[in-house]
């Protein structure tokens, strides 16, 4: 117990000292303008985007081989070209509609990731034959990849498969597939 | 220094009458004067600019000061926090039992898994979806028990979510 005072009261003697100080001593704000392509002088053509990111968006289906899907876990890798999360909905399925994306961590659409987590489990109240059984969408995943990505060489997607069970909570095979969408660019 | 008594005796007249001076009565100025002095002097502090010196080096000094006081406390909680044990003296592994809760596996007679963390709800020995699947459906059938995993005093969906967002949490440790 005193250890835990020594540790809040120093604690709170760090809490006044750590931020802001003299505003004074404050670092310079600094202002970046980004020329738009509609603007005199710009450069640009009019409808240009100039832009060192892509956006594209992943689905993802699951083949769960014939049993009854009761859950997912998976993997989401880019090797090649770290992403950031711009949104993730589920697949549309009403066996796993509970009204909210699948379950991922949410740090991947603050700061840029090189992989994603996600994870569903049916509505506990169906029963095996109102689950799927065949290929079914799971996930749509908006991203933004940090670098240019030319449609016809898109960057390498690698789904891992951790988990899935059937209705009864018991683990299965189900192979994992997805497809790229980057949405062309205005010319 | 040579010591010459005579040195003494050719101090200027002008020095000699000055040090005279000094036995006689002080002069001391009187109370009108006095407060005449006072409040020039706070109207002269009062209309000076602000000395930015004299400001920098209060921070400069208060920055000081709390830096050391900081530097001094993030010593004492590392140093506090490098020892959690010491107080209670409990070994790590006696730690980690109070880290952990039963399983379904373990109410289970049969159960073959009695080590599993804290969210092993099929006592599979690893924690991840199927995890909180089970305790959702063991929820919807009333018999979730005492799974309260969250720590509020209840055993609802939000312990289904702490299971979930344990498992896809990219600081988790897992790679595939």
């Amino acid at each position: 117990m005193i250890k835990l005072f020594l540790a809040i009261t120093m604690v709170g003697l760090l809490i006044p000292i750590a931020p802001g100080g003299n505003p004074e001593h404050a670092a310079p704000k600094r202002s970046i303008t980004v020329p738009k392509p509609d603007d005199p002088g710009s450069g640009l053509p009019p409808g240009a985007i100039q832009t060192q990111t892509t956006f594209a968006t992943i689905k993802i289906t699951i083949d769960p081989l014939g049993k009854p899907l009761g859950a997912y876990q998976f993997q989401l890798t880019s090797p090649d070209a770290s992403f950031k999360v711009l949104g993730v909905e589920g697949g549309g399925h009403p066996a796993f509609d509970h009204g909210r994306p699948p379950y991922f961590d949410p740090v991947v659409r603050e700061a840029g990731a090189d992989r994603l987590i996600l994870a569903e489990y049916a509505l506990p109240r169906l029963d095996a034959e109102q689950l799927p059984s065949e290929p079914v969408l799971i996930a749509r995943v908006a991203v933004l990849f940090d670098q240019p990505i030319d449609a016809d060489e898109p960057p390498a997607i690698n789904l891992l498969l951790t988990t899935a069970g059937d209705a009864d909570g018991n683990k299965i095979q189900a192979n994992l597939s997805h497809t790229l969408q980057i949405p062309e660019r205005p010319e | 220094m040579p010591h010459d008594e005579e040195q003494f005796d050719t101090l200027p007249e002008t020095i000699v009458d000055a040090l005279r001076g000094l036995d006689g009565p002080a002069v001391l100025p009187d109370a009108e004067r006095d407060a005449d002095v006072l409040s020039g002097a706070r109207l002269h502090l009062a209309t000076r600019p602000p000395n930015r010196k004299r400001r920098n080096l209060k921070l400069f000094i208060g920055g000081s000061v709390g830096g050391g006081l900081a530097a001094a406390a993030m010593l004492g909680v590392a140093f506090i926090l490098s020892d959690p044990n010491a107080d209670e003296g409990l070994p790590m592994a006696d730690l980690a039992e109070q880290n952990t809760l039963p399983t379904l596996a373990e109410e289970a007679p049969n159960s073959q898994s009695l080590t599993a963390a804290r969210g092993d709800i099929d006592g599979s020995g690893s924690i991840d979806i199927l995890d909180a699947y089970a305790l959702a459906r063991r929820l919807e059938q009333g018999q979730a028990g005492e799974l309260d995993l969250n720590n509020d005093g209840q055993t609802n969906q939000r312990d289904i979510d702490w299971i979930a967002n344990q498992v896809v949490a990219l600081n988790s440790g897992e790679q595939g």
